[in-house]
């Protein structure tokens, strides 16, 4: 199977943002890269096909029988997924716990937690 | 779900087939008087009130603010489909790939995270994750005096999060070393510096590293991933290790973690390197696979000789990290920074009321003083909708009127004007 980067196709993106709504600010060149990263050039169809196939190469505990690892390979209930992913937990800031001024924003974690 | 489903009947069956009459029979070999008498667990509750309960949790957090806190870590967009490819349980529920046979997409999504990782650094080598930032620090700081091993002095540069110093001296309190701060390497294992700084500074400490090398001492620098879209790399600036906290690339807040660690470093230094590697192999047919490689500096392999004792990563978040970074790609990791950048810029040029604190460029986060006490202002605008930074007083920086504030992708120019002009008539007020 072919590595993302093999796939890569020049100019190609996943992900588009808005126009700019403020006017851009260069940094002063001895602060800037010199060279863009090479990072995958790849649709975001692309990149679903690649990782479901990746997927598919993997022995899970939802999918197969798997006898090793005596800590690690319990069953997590699919309730737990779903509540991580409350907004209300997935983007609370950890930073809220820092400030007194702040404690107001992370009652819900700090009685969870 | 019904975390024990086993009928009676069920029961009586395991019994029958290994031969005992009672399940209490399993546990004879432990004496009476060691068995628990009692449990003082509560009666459990339904998936459907558990859900209820947390979400009731969930609820007071405030969530919905425009945000400006950051810290170290930021409110930037995370794709749909990082969480719907992450979310597939042939990758969250797998195993720790030991028996590659069975976990080439495990090995083969951590070999192509490294590869991400070297090529966002300019490094030449990436491992497959650390649990998070500052853990990293303590394991690029301990890595350091592998290298130098004759040294055991840490130098921390101003620019550290104040955080990750904590943890590298909570870390390091039962081991011979000496945490000292400043940027002078002279004996020194290592001199740690983060760019952009805590306080949002950026900087070129390419004088710094080669200062480092004149004295023997490996130059580390800690970066900010999403910052590498436009600001000169670790590689560029001579560093012999990278160290991140990878929650900005497509790892939610969540109040702390699961987060990612990202360390890279130079081939010569590769054997020293904490964590495990993924390589390229072929199989017995000669086909293309990946396993974990240079095991020898594992703990599970030699416990008392090993780099230290990460013998695990995070292989669901560096997978995060992956995919976004692909979706991202080339340009897109550059454009997500222009608009950091320019934002905070836009932002910094509406609070002509405020002193900015910083000498220098920065990034997307910036110090200022304010005309009255942070907390106070941070309490008002919260009420108004907005999450406003952090106190650097709280953080141990600065003085009661100095703010963090710092501007990510999300934030519209409508959202910064409102925050400007909301900000001045309560500081000024």
């Amino acid at each position: 199977m072919q590595l993302i980067y093999e796939k890569s196709r020049e100019g190609r993106r996943g992900i588009t943002l808005d126009a700019l709504d403020v006017p851009q600010v260069n940094l002063p060149d001895n602060l800037q890269r010199a060279h863009d990263a090479r990072l995958p050039e790849v649709s975001e169809f692309d990149a679903v096909r690649h990782f479901t196939e990746l997927s598919t190469r993997n022995f899970g505990l939802d999918s197969h029988f798997y006898p090793l690892g005596s800590c690690t390979m319990k069953y997590n209930p699919k309730i737990a997924e779903v509540v991580a992913a409350l907004p209300g937990l997935a983007a609370n800031h950890p930073h809220t716990s820092t400030s007194e001024a702040t404690w107001d924003q992370c009652q819900g974690s700090f009685e969870l937690i | 779900m019904s975390w024990i489903p086993a009928t009676d009947t069920d029961r009586q069956e395991m019994l029958d087939t290994i031969g005992i009459s009672s399940i209490d029979d399993l546990f004879s070999s432990i004496p009476d008087d060691l068995r628990l008498k009692s449990w003082d667990i509560p009666e459990g509750i339904s998936e459907m009130s558990t859900l209820a309960t947390i979400k009731r949790m969930a609820n007071k957090n405030t969530v919905d603010t425009v945000n400006f806190m950051g810290g170290g870590y930021y409110d930037h967009y995370i794709p749909a489909a990082v969480d719907a490819l992450s979310s597939r349980s042939e990758f969250y529920t797998a195993y720790t790939p030991y028996q590659p046979e069975c976990a080439q997409g495990t090995l083969q999504s951590i070999y192509e995270y490294q590869s991400a990782i070297c090529r966002l650094t300019d490094m030449e080598f990436a491992n497959a994750s650390l649990y998070e930032g500052g853990t990293a620090v303590f394991e690029a700081a301990t890595m350091s005096m592998r290298i130098n091993r004759k040294r055991n002095k840490i130098v921390c540069h101003p620019s550290m999060n104040p955080n990750y110093r904590a943890i590298l001296e909570s870390h390091t309190a039962n081991l011979d070393v000496e945490i000292v701060d400043g940027d002078d390497p002279t004996d020194a294992a290592c001199v740690i510096v983060q760019n952009p700084a805590f306080d949002g500074t950026i900087q070129d400490f390419s004088a710094l590293g080669n200062a480092c090398h004149e004295a023997g001492a490996l130059f580390v620098v800690s970066f900010y991933p999403i910052s590498l879209g436009l600001l000169k790399t670790p590689g560029e600036m001579g560093a012999d290790i990278a160290i991140a906290e990878g929650q900005s690339i497509g790892i939610p807040l969540s109040f702390g973690g699961p987060y990612l660690g990202i360390l890279a470093t130079l081939k010569k230094h590769v054997r020293k390197m904490p964590g495990r590697i993924c390589g390229e192999t072929v199989d017995s047919e000669g086909k293309r696979g990946f396993v974990l490689t240079l095991q020898a500096r594992e703990q599970h392999i030699r416990r008392e000789k090993a780099m230290s004792n990460i013998c695990s990563n995070q292989a669901l978040c560096a997978l995060r990290a992956l995919i976004y970074l692909s979706l991202m790609g080339k340009q897109g990791l550059v454009d997500i920074a222009i608009h950091c950048h320019s934002k905070a810029e836009y932002l910094k040029s509406k609070l002509g009321f405020a002193t900015i604190l910083n000498e220098g460029a920065t990034f997307n986060e910036f110090s200022v003083r304010l005309p009255k006490d942070a907390r106070e202002i941070v309490k008002a605008l919260n009420a108004e909708g907005f999450n406003a930074g952090i106190p650097l007083i709280d953080i141990g920086r600065g003085e009661a009127n100095d703010l963090l504030i710092a501007v990510t992708e999300k934030r519209t120019r409508e959202e910064l004007d409102a925050f400007a002009a909301m900000l001045e008539k309560i500081s000024c007020s």
